[in-house]
């Protein structure tokens, strides 16, 4: 085995007191290379672990980040969910006047409108009468205009014309809504 | 897209034998008779779009959408349909 490979092994062992007589490491006038070799060493271990904490410190930074932007992910997908629900859930709204159209509401009713295939659909569900449109503003417009139609419609029939679910629906009608006069 | 569109709601009114019995501004009224009595109507939205949104066509006329959709593409028949609506006591 050579010198240098022996050497090599020194910082990984316990310093040997060095006998009595032997010259200390300040005294000699040139350092021995296997001396050197064991200072590099030295060097190494105290700055290894500055190093080492150094990287902890990067990687506890680092991994904050990573929490910080996943959080932040989290809470852009949360809203999305938040405000698409809110979009989704139908909306209770009463109907007080059917303005432009020539009637009057006798008592306010309710109207429902909800989402339902990229559409809004408005129902008057006492009456069972219902519109579609792109908006839900558009769906309200619709559903009156159809519960004035429906009305006059079913308003110029006889009775014996009607089958059970119209002949409910002109008595209903006729308590929410009369022409003006 | 709608489950029901304008094209098959047409296609609806004319599976059921129905008629347009009034316009409005924004619609014509549409209704289905048996036997002589008037037992459902609903409206058709005006504008030439063949995409326009007829979804609330199938409560109207008693049916889940799936099943209103089927009227309109063969399957259900006019009788299928008195028959269902039958049953819920509709007619």
């Amino acid at each position: 085995m050579t010198q240098f490979e022996q050497i090599d092994i020194i910082p990984f062992q316990m310093e040997e007191e060095p006998e009595a007589g032997w010259p200390q490491l300040w005294e000699c006038a040139e350092v021995t290379k296997p001396m050197r070799k064991k200072l590099i060493a030295e060097e190494w271990a105290e700055k290894i672990g500055g190093l080492i904490e150094t990287f902890k410190e990067g990687l506890s930074e680092r991994l904050y980040e990573e929490r910080f932007s996943f959080l932040q992910r989290e809470l852009e997908l949360l809203k999305q969910r938040c405000s698409r629900l809110e979009e989704l859930s139908p909306i209770l709204i009463t109907i007080q006047s059917l303005a432009p159209e020539p009637y009057e509401v006798i008592k306010p009713f309710h109207a429902v409108v909800r989402v339902q295939d990229q559409q809004y659909v408005a129902t008057f569900f006492d009456v069972n009468i219902s519109a579609s449109g792109d908006t839900q503003s558009e769906a309200l417009l619709n559903l009156k205009d159809v519960i004035v139609g429906a009305f006059e419609m079913l308003s110029m029939k006889d009775e014996d014309e009607l089958g059970p679910g119209p002949t409910q629906q002109r008595q209903v009608l006729q308590e929410f809504i009369c022409r003006k006069r | 897209m709608a489950i029901i569109t304008k094209e098959l709601a047409l296609e609806i009114l004319k599976k059921l034998k129905g008629k347009v019995e009034r316009q409005t501004k924004r619609h014509d009224i549409a209704s289905v008779y048996h036997e002589g009595k008037m037992i459902a109507h609903f409206g058709i939205r005006r504008g030439s779009r063949k995409d326009l949104g007829h979804d609330h066509i199938p409560e109207q006329i008693f049916l889940r959408p799936r099943e209103a959709r089927l009227l309109a593409q063969c399957p259900l028949t006019r009788e299928d349909w008195i028959k269902i609506i039958s049953e819920k006591g509709k007619v």
